[in-house]
């Protein structure tokens, strides 16, 4: 039995030393084992080679049953890893790679427009989008991005949908009641547009993800409903230097502004640069919002994310847009860096 | 070598590897969760025969601690546990999971109660603790399910016709929830909201993976 065992070290000692692979090493050790058994089944008892392996080939059976055991552990784990990984779409998105007839027919309306044209539509499927919530702004945000053929499109939201929502949240339905947001947008993107790649991530966005997850996106559109949110969206984009638009709303009002310090102009911090007092601003529960405001709002975010990926126009980078629904009545202010912003410096 | 001679001397080894485990566990840093007692053990004894009740100390003492809190807060309640990690090595799963690889993950079965809604202590809808899924609402994964979320209809015939003890269920994760030794908890998102749960660190897991409609998922 010694001898067997002596044999097995060397083997492995040699392969290791050759560098052959750890499948070949256990290959070449199967084989020796198979050899001790085959000895111990077929020479008669006392045989000199019998008893040098080991008189009862129990004991190699043993070894044997053992090694297949983790083999065949080894064996269905790597079928359960392969077949937890994610599935290749069935129409991969190919950024970098020609418009197919359908996207052709599809962005016929954008390819038209002098200032966004081919070159802009390219430059549209190449980009990366991160959306904060998919509420009343996100919906819409959603919509239009996925229509207008954004590359990319994430999705971060940790809510579920329930019926209160579908007042204004027009990317969710009765269907998807219950179904966590991102996923339930993540549903009607794949069928508004197949060209699109959605990422949904369904958990709150904290400050240990942001920076990470910001990193990966060319603009953020913030939608979400309360500032602790909205103070760490500034913080994680101005970090990493993305370019962010966010909104706000409630009941009849909103506001949008394009923030982007790294281009000169302020960021949200520099406008906003204490929060309000707990309960000095209602939330859209508490105090109400016109089903169609977040619509407005919403779709002027997607303009202003496609203005600045391709460049068209003039975006709202050191401006805000107000908009009164109640009057029909919009303003516009200019936003300035503020010195000394704890957030961006504010140019110091 | 008679059949009987193959037995015995497997049921030798098997017993002999089994017993080595619960030696060398500690060395790995894990512990066994009971097989008996109350208020907390394994569900079957099966789960302790074939190495499945292995967990970090910490994540032991934090069930045991939920447990307790149960049982406190409804008496004679018992907690059975489920899955939880091999007694050895870090990085080999507990198949068919595959984050159960480092003894920081524990799985809990439901309570459940008969016709009168008369809690049953000890028992589970499933034979296993398993896949007797609940299904509440709209399933939130649809179209989007991956190939890990599995549905075993083929199972259900198996299961036994009992129904979730929501008041215990919803006790046992808000006191996992609320240790802060615990990390995060997975269930699927319609049952929690069915029970009132709500809780940052209570999570959906995903379509990609598996179910969690028919037990609990904690992790540290």
């Amino acid at each position: 039995m010694l001898m067997v065992l002596l044999m097995g070290a060397a083997i492995w000692g040699i392969g290791l030393a050759m560098k052959a692979p750890v499948r070949d090493r256990l290959i070449m050790l199967g084989v020796l084992l198979a050899g001790v058994l085959a000895i111990q089944l077929i020479l008669p008892d006392g045989h000199p080679l019998r008893e040098a392996t080991g008189s009862e080939p129990e004991f190699w059976v043993l070894v044997a049953g053992l090694g297949a055991l983790v083999w065949g552990y080894r064996a269905l784990l790597r079928r359960l890893r392969s077949r937890a990984q994610p599935q290749a779409p069935a129409a991969p998105a190919a950024p970098g790679g020609p418009f197919t007839d359908d996207e052709l027919s599809r962005y016929a309306r954008h390819i038209v427009l002098r200032e966004l044209g081919g070159p802009g539509q390219r430059k549209l499927k190449d980009a990366t989008v991160l959306v904060i919530g998919a509420g009343g702004l996100g919906a819409p945000v959603l919509h239009y991005l996925a229509a207008a053929g954004l590359g990319t499109i994430g999705v971060i939201d940790d809510d579920v949908v329930a019926a209160s929502n579908l007042q204004r949240q027009v990317i969710h339905g009765v269907s998807t009641l219950g179904m966590p947001k991102v996923f339930s947008a993540a549903e009607r993107i794949a069928d508004l547009n197949p060209h699109v790649t959605i990422r949904p991530y369904h958990r709150r966005l904290t400050s240990d993800i942001a920076t990470d997850l910001f990193a990966e996106y060319d603009l953020v559109l913030d939608g979400s409903d309360n500032f602790d949110t909205r103070y760490l969206v500034n913080r994680a984009c101005v970090a990493t230097k993305t370019p962010l638009v966010a909104a706000a709303l409630t009941q009849w009002e909103g506001q949008i502004s394009l923030y982007d310090p790294g281009s000169g102009g302020p960021c949200y911090e520099c406008v906003f640069a204490t929060r309000p007092a707990p309960g000095l601003v209602p939330s859209c529960a508490e105090a109400g919002v016109i089903s169609p405001l977040p619509g407005v709002l919403g779709a002027m975010m997607a303009l202003e994310a496609i203005k600045a990926l391709t460049g068209a126009g003039e975006t709202l980078r050191g401006r805000m847009l107000f908009y009164d629904a109640l009057y029909a009545d919009t303003r516009i202010m200019t936003l300035k860096k503020r010195p000394g912003c704890p957030a961006c410096g504010g140019g110091a | 070598m008679t059949l009987k001679g193959a037995l015995l001397g497997l049921a030798l080894a098997y017993g002999t590897l089994w017993g080595g485990a619960q030696v060398l566990a500690p060395a790995f840093g894990r512990v066994p969760i009971p097989c008996t007692g109350e208020p907390l053990r394994m569900q079957s004894p099966l789960f302790c025969a074939t190495l499945r009740n292995f967990v970090t100390p910490e994540l032991r003492a934090l069930a045991r601690d939920a447990a307790a809190t149960v049982a406190a807060q409804y008496p004679g309640t018992v907690t059975l546990a489920l899955d939880g990690n091999l007694p050895v090595f870090d990085g080999v799963p507990l198949i068919p999971h595959l984050s159960h690889d480092d003894g920081e993950k524990l799985d809990f079965a439901f309570y459940y109660m008969d016709d009168t809604g008369t809690y049953l202590p000890g028992r589970t809808a499933s034979p296993i603790g398993y896949f007797a899924f609940e299904r509440v609402g709209t399933d939130v994964c649809g179209d989007t399910a991956g190939p890990m979320r599995w549905e075993m209809r083929w199972f259900e015939p198996l299961t036994r016709d009992l129904a979730l003890e929501p008041a215990r269920t919803a006790a046992l994760v808000r006191a996992l929830l609320d240790d802060p030794r615990s990390g995060k908890l997975f269930l699927e998102p319609p049952l929690a909201q069915a029970l009132g749960l709500d809780h940052p660190r209570l999570r959906f897991a995903g379509c990609g993976a598996a179910r969690h409609d028919d037990h609990i998922h904690l992790e540290l």
